[in-house]
């Protein structure tokens, strides 16, 4: 092999090395993007389907929400510093508390604020490796605009999974774990008492929504 | 401090009895801001700043019975009996009224930019909107934005001090609180009220600002009630977030000298995801 031919191969191969090694990742922006617009989309279909009873938009949304969501890590940020005493059991049941009064959280608030229009994607940046921050608006139904930003994670079997919404720069999560804590410092930091509390609010929720 | 304590030197000589309140006032709040971070230093993992709060809380259970009892039914019976049109005419004029103090305030900040844009939407609203019932600066795309003292207090770079829960007004801390009393020494309206002797129109206009804004809430208010644990921390969290992102956010613009949304203050949120304290 020539000196020239061999430069040439090495050339080739660094450049494709330099491309192989830049940030990329296994999720795009545009799947993110398209990610975002088929859960709006769904959310719109809810939210104006006139025909739904109550138990039926909220069998919906529970069934939108609950594969969208990204529970686990939730519920480990929720519970802070609490999440390493928790017994497996403690920890179990917690995530499936959680799951259901976040879902009922969320669908209100998508049913009070959104319309017949969509979200309004402004923009999306990848804030890390696997995370994506959406940033979007909708128009609610007395005229306002709320922003609303969605921070999403790539999850292990590739798909997307919502980590927080904020509405209006209000972090749900942040305003769920502080809500929480609290409850935790109140009762000396009992798991349990937590769950009852939980248990009742899940009551009282589905019975008035 | 040293131009708050060479201007209130020039204040005694000049016997400016209220300009010397208002930089006393400056005085001690940076003095009490600089406490509420020692104090801060014992939540640091949690950003609550709640030295007081079992005395918030008290003022909290008071505010809550007369939301019930007074405020709740007052707003939920202003919604049925205005209709929509006619309440948002009522939002329009009290707006309004506080334009010349975003106007204040965005000076302050020396965001000239939104200064021109209230001025533009406080000459058009008052003059072919009809005294302000009429927003016409936004049907012809001229955006709207609140200001107010303690989020130029916040720009400024006054730490908010502690949480406060204010008799009535609620959520508060008291940077924010400072700000509160320095508008109503400066709001041109009061200085109308004192000069002509029309006293009524002082308790009028809270009344129908407090109606007003409780009732363009309600849903808001009765929707985070019903999803917390603890109302209280809930309502501290959203305050706080709120407040923290209004501040942080109007910083960014200065430097990018470019209007954007709101965007999250996450520097709470890495704070607690990224060293491990969500664990």
């Amino acid at each position: 092999m020539t000196n020239f031919a061999f430069s040439r191969i090495v050339f080739i191969s660094l450049i494709a090395l330099l491309m192989s090694s830049e940030p990329g990742n296994s999720k795009s922006d545009i799947e993110a993007n398209e990610f975002m617009n088929t859960l709006s989309q769904h959310i719109v279909n809810i939210v104006t389907d006139d025909k739904l009873s109550k138990a039926e938009r909220n069998e919906k949304y529970y069934k939108l929400f609950v594969s969208s969501l990204d529970i686990l890590n939730i519920s480990k940020f929720i519970l802070s510093r609490y999440w390493d005493i928790a017994t497996p059991e403690q920890q179990q049941e917690f995530i499936n508390l959680l799951e259901k009064i976040t879902v009922m959280i969320w669908a209100n608030r998508f049913q009070m604020n959104y319309t017949n229009e969509s979200l309004e994607i402004l923009s999306i940046s990848n804030e890390d490796d696997r995370e994506w921050l959406v940033d979007s608006q909708i128009t609610n139904k007395n005229n306002d605009k709320i922003n609303l930003q969605w921070k999403l994670r790539e999850s292990d079997d590739n798909s997307f999974l919502i980590f927080d919404v904020l509405i209006n720069s209000i972090s749900m999560i942040i305003t769920q774990r502080l809500d929480y804590n609290a409850i935790m410092r109140a009762n000396n930091g009992n798991i349990d008492k937590l769950i009852e509390i939980m248990r009742t609010k899940l009551s009282q929720l589905q019975a008035s929504h | 401090m040293l131009i708050s304590c060479m201007l209130l030197l020039d204040c005694f000589y000049k016997k400016n009895l209220l300009f010397i309140k208002i930089i006393t006032f400056t005085l001690i709040l940076v003095g009490c801001s600089s406490l509420s971070t020692e104090n801060k230093d014992n939540y640091i993992d949690e950003q609550i700043n709640d030295p007081l709060e079992s005395i918030n809380k008290i003022t909290f259970s008071i505010n809550e019975s007369m939301d019930t009892y007074v405020f709740h039914p007052l707003a939920t019976g202003y919604r049925q009996i205005v209709p929509s049109f006619g309440r948002n005419l009522v939002r329009n004029f009290i707006d309004n009224l506080k334009t010349p103090s975003y106007f204040a305030n965005d000076m302050l900040q020396g965001n000239f930019h939104d200064a021109a844009i209230t001025l533009k939407r406080f000459l058009l609203n008052t003059t072919v909107g009809i005294l302000g019932l009429i927003d016409i600066a936004e049907l012809i795309e001229i955006p709207a934005h609140k200001n107010d003292f303690g989020k130029t207090l916040g720009i400024w770079g006054i730490d908010e001090g502690p949480y406060l829960i204010l008799p009535i007004l609620g959520s508060s801390n008291l940077r924010d609180t400072f700000g509160l009393i320095v508008e109503s020494f400066i709001d041109p309206i009061n200085y109308y009220i004192k000069n002509k002797k029309h006293y009524w129109i002082y308790p009028t206009r809270v009344g129908i600002t407090g109606i007003s804004l409780y009732e363009n809430q309600i849903d808001n208010i009765d929707d985070i009630k019903s999803m917390s644990l603890d109302y209280y921390s809930s309502m501290r969290s959203i305050y706080q977030q709120h407040r923290t992102s209004l501040i942080n956010s109007a910083k960014n613009d200065k430097k990018s000298n470019n209007p954007s949304l709101n965007k999250t203050d996450s520097s709470l949120f890495n704070m607690l995801f990224n060293t491990g304290i969500y664990r």
